[in-house]
């Protein structure tokens, strides 16, 4: 029946897009016009001259999921989409991420000015004064300090946040503006964490059984909005606050619509419900380009935006099956994959490859190493050098009697690897390796990542700063618990993770990580696929959005009618 | 064969009839409908008959698109496989798939270039396998449980009765999503095993209550006072004469079951990638209906999922009307 129904929906979708085209019918004879090569590219137009910020008006955009609460504390709460939507607009933090230099130092925010001193152990933050709270509250050190209390409990859901604070010595605030931060141990990312990641919060509202906290689920901050209301299921709001201590922001409300499903959500933003559309399909946004009466909407209608965020997508072989042990395999099999395929029919051009654990457009990055073509010949090769022959006719490679075949790992939702992984099976066959694909639930997923109970996985890491430690990622040490899921140890990589964390100066610390990217593409640690991109669309009314490393700025935000 | 002249004699159910043969066809000769081998070839100086099902190492990574050097060849009447993307077909157009129908792929491809129509012969296959293996294992279940449990009773009723409601009482899909994260094979059995294990409740009743009226009855009797054993007495006496319902409940489960595995397969659990699947063409249809329109994806599996379910309704109608005597 469920199918049945299915089909049922899709018709009736179908015919509600052809009633939707009506008010573009008015002005229907006019011939479409092409796109202009800003919205091909996804380039948010220039401010226009002589337009002043107004204030007023609705923000509504689209989200596509729904967080379990609003925290950045709390393990099972704290979720990467919703933290950038309240960490800004409703929290804030000492310091932020300069959109324009992100590789540079903080900017200040809740704090006028820090100061680390020479042995990097000590961090002194001076705090802006007059900040209040949306509650009416003064900001004081002791609310920091509190939040600092909270995330150290170890009775507290909180380890992943604790996890950056696992060399604090002692965070102590000897007045209400003064906070200093003691490290048992120096570490170049330990102070621009604690700014960039600690958020403000009232200390009262910290009161209590950790759990159960209001506030997790209607948070209180300092930012330029105060949470409003949250209906479970379908939205929730902010409202301009008032009372802020800076750059007031210009729109009175921002909702939050949560709409999970991509072609419902494309059917609303084609109806008009959203200012600023999120996470379109490279399906859908290659669709909407031509210029027919059907595409009149999106191309009149919206201006696209397309940015590159610090977020890679990978293939991980675990190092602990036989097969991915030798580097010559894990390399064989990058040379099997169908780069030039998969970015035209899968990517649709849109993803730009990567090699590389850093922020792309960082001196991190070794500009000389480029992806590995597809080389069916080559991997051939080294499968046979590796041993890996086809001793007994099955047309699959074996060695030892093991025969060279395993099971990616994909989740159920992952629409980019339902293209992406047949594709790659097939061309692995081409070289006589036999992939086998396993779709199972998100919950079901992480749980076998972390269990290291996989062949093959597929995943993306990302970051919200530009600059950024893999020593979780790639160390040895981390292999058993951390984010080292594959299993990777080598001596020398391990060596250069260890110097880079007390390594304080950005060129000397930048050389150290071009080696590790070096050797991690040496090892073909991952088989790196590329740097996602955020296909977004912004109604022609909306001013003042700027994407950067960190999304967006929903302050500067305008609505021009 | 008796049975089946019977249900041509029905007109009502020939049009089902002929249906499902058409599909039965399909999912027994997929192989030599669609396939990325030929039906023979010679190449190589080597003759190879019915590559398509006997898969030859020497014309492995090679396909009816680009085989070369052939002396000669007789294609499949669609010369794709079912999991054949454009990675192997080399086939390059002006945008990415999916396409729409034309001269090449009757009824267009999917998102990855893989030809519809053999998707969904080979989809028949599948879903006509879970179906039918699933009712088999179904009625297996059912009778067992439900002929034990209705000749028994007493206590031995009670526990199978309050199982049988505790199974009834299950949400079938969430119960079936759990048990296959748990089960970890890349073959159709666990989704077999896992459909009839949760489906037999229906068959179980039906037996229960005909074994309830007909133990009393007279023949039955009869046995027990000749001395049968109750071993003989349920499988020669009471459950060949509960057949017939069970024989009703039994095409309708069929077309059950081919509605829970799409079902399930739009969901991403059915059976593992790349094997064609109905419900799997669903889900891609999902995605590119209204952008980039390819109605194609929900229109074809649709219209199939439709045709079986029906036809198989309309067989069992005709079933019961023959095991009523006749309405």
């Amino acid at each position: 029946m469920r199918v049945l129904l299915t089909g049922l929906l899709a018709s009736g979708l179908l015919g509600a897009c052809t009633c939707q085209k009506k008010p573009a019918e008015l002005d229907a004879g006019a011939p479409v016009p092409a796109p202009s090569a800003e919205w091909m590219q996804g380039k948010l137009p220039a401010p226009k001259p002589g337009e002043a910020p107004k204030k007023g008006g609705t923000f509504t955009l689209r989200v596509n999921l729904e967080p379990t609460g609003l925290t950045r504390l709390h393990d099972q709460m704290a979720e990467g989409t919703m933290t950038r939507l309240t960490v800004g607009p409703i929290y804030e933090t000492l310091g932020r991420v300069d959109p324009k230099a992100p590789e540079g130092p903080l900017l200040p925010l809740l704090a006028e000015a820090w100061e680390e001193s020479d042995d990097h152990l000590t961090l002194t933050v001076r705090l802006r004064g007059g900040v209040r709270f949306h509650d009416g509250s003064p900001l004081t050190a002791k609310d920091f300090k509190a939040v600092v209390d909270v995330i150290l409990n170890p009775k507290n859901a909180t380890a992943a946040i604790r996890n950056y604070l696992a060399d604090l010595d002692a965070v102590t605030a000897p007045d209400e503006r003064t906070l200093v931060v003691k490290w048992k141990r120096p570490y170049f990312l330990a102070n621009r964490t604690f700014l960039g990641t600690i958020p403000a919060m009232p200390a009262k509202a910290l009161d209590g059984d950790f759990d159960a906290l209001p506030i997790h689920r209607a948070p209180i901050g300092t930012g330029p909005f105060r949470f409003e209301k949250w209906e479970a299921g379908s939205s929730m709001s902010y409202a301009r606050h008032d009372g802020y201590w800076g750059q007031k922001a210009w729109v009175d409300r921002v909702v939050i619509r949560f709409v999970k499903d991509e072609t419902v959500a494309a059917q609303l933003w084609e109806r008009g419900e959203f200012d600023l559309m999120t996470r379109i399909p490279p399906t859908v946004w290659r669709a909407v380009e031509a210029p027919v009466e059907a595409n009149r909407w999106a191309i009149t209608g919206y201006q696209r935006s397309a940015f590159v965020e610090n977020t890679y997508t990978w293939i991980g072989w675990n190092e602990r099956r036989p097969f991915f042990g030798d580097a010559r395999v894990r390399r064989a099999l990058a040379l099997l994959y169908p780069r030039e395929q998969v970015a035209r029919l899968v990517d649709l051009g849109l993803e730009p490859p990567t090699t590389c654990p850093y922020y792309a457009s960082k001196e991190s990055c070794d500009p000389a190493i480029t992806p590995l073509p597809a080389d069916p010949g080559g991997a051939r090769r080294l499968l046979d050098e590796a041993g890996w022959k086809d001793s007994d006719g099955d047309g699959v490679r074996d060695k030892d009697g093991v025969p060279l075949r395993f099971t990616f790992l994909a989740t159920t939702y992952s629409v980019k690897l339902g293209k992406l992984l047949p594709l790659f099976q097939e061309a692995l066959r081409q070289g006589g390796v036999e992939g086998d694909i396993e779709r199972i639930d998100p919950g079901a997923y992480s749980s076998r990542v972390r269990a290291r109970d996989f062949d093959v996985i597929a995943m993306s890491w990302s970051s919200t700063d530009a600059v950024q430690d893999v020593f979780q990622i790639f160390h040895s040490s981390q292999a058993k618990e951390g984010s080292n899921s594959v299993g990777y140890a080598n001596p020398e990589v391990d060596a250069l993770l260890e110097q880079i964390r007390t390594e304080f100066d950005p060129k000397a610390r930048a050389a150290l990580e071009r080696q590790v990217h070096r050797k991690l593409f040496d090892d073909q640690v991952y088989l790196f696929l590329s740097l996602r991109p955020q296909l977004d669309a912004v109604k022609n009314r909306v001013r003042g959005l700027v994407p950067g490393i960190a999304w967006y700025r929903l302050q500067d935000v305008w609505l021009s009618e | 064969m008796k049975g089946l002249r019977a249900l041509w004699a029905d007109r009502a159910a020939r049009p089902a009839v002929v249906a499902l043969g058409i599909l039965v066809g399909a999912a027994v000769f997929a192989d030599f409908l669609a396939s990325d081998l030929p039906l023979a070839v010679r190449v190589d100086g080597q003759t190879h008959l019915f590559p398509c099902v006997t898969r030859p190492a020497a014309l492995r990574g090679r396909s009816q698109a680009t085989l070369t050097g052939t002396e000669w060849m007789i294609r499949t009447p669609i010369p794709y496989g079912p999991a054949q993307t454009i990675a192997a077909t080399g086939e390059v157009r002006d945008g990415p798939p999916p396409w729409g129908p034309d001269g090449a792929h009757w009824l267009g491809t999917d998102e990855v270039g893989r030809d519809v129509l053999a998707r969904l012969i080979h989809g028949a296959r599948v879903s006509l396998f879970i179906a039918v293996f699933t009712v088999l294992i179904a009625v297996g279940v059912g009778m067992l449980i439900g002929g034990v449990s209705g000749y028994l009773g007493g206590a031995t009723d009670a526990v199978l009765s309050r199982l049988l409601e505790v199974m009834t009482t299950f949400p079938l899909v969430f119960f079936l999503i759990a048990l296959l994260s748990v089960l970890r094979t890349q073959s159709l059995w666990p989704l077999v095993l896992a459909l009839g294990l949760t489906r037999w409740t229906d068959v179980a009743r039906l037996v229960r209550a005909e074994v309830l009226k007909l133990k009393t009855l007279d023949f039955v009797l009869a046995a027990r006072a000749m001395g049968a054993s109750p071993l003989r007495i349920v499988t020669r006496h009471l459950l060949p004469n509960a057949l017939g319902p069970v024989l009703v409940t039994a095409t309708f489960g069929v077309a059950a079951a081919v509605l829970l595995e799409t079902a399930l397969s739009f969901l991403g659990l059915g059976v593992a990638p790349p094997t064609a699947s109905w419900g799997e063409l669903l889900t891609q249809a999902h995605r590119t209906l209204v952008h980039p329109g390819a109605w194609w994806l929900a229109v074809f599996p649709g219209v199939c999922i439709a045709l079986t379910v029906l036809s198989v309704n309309a067989l069992g109608e005709a079933v019961r009307r023959k095991v009523d005597g006749g309405v």
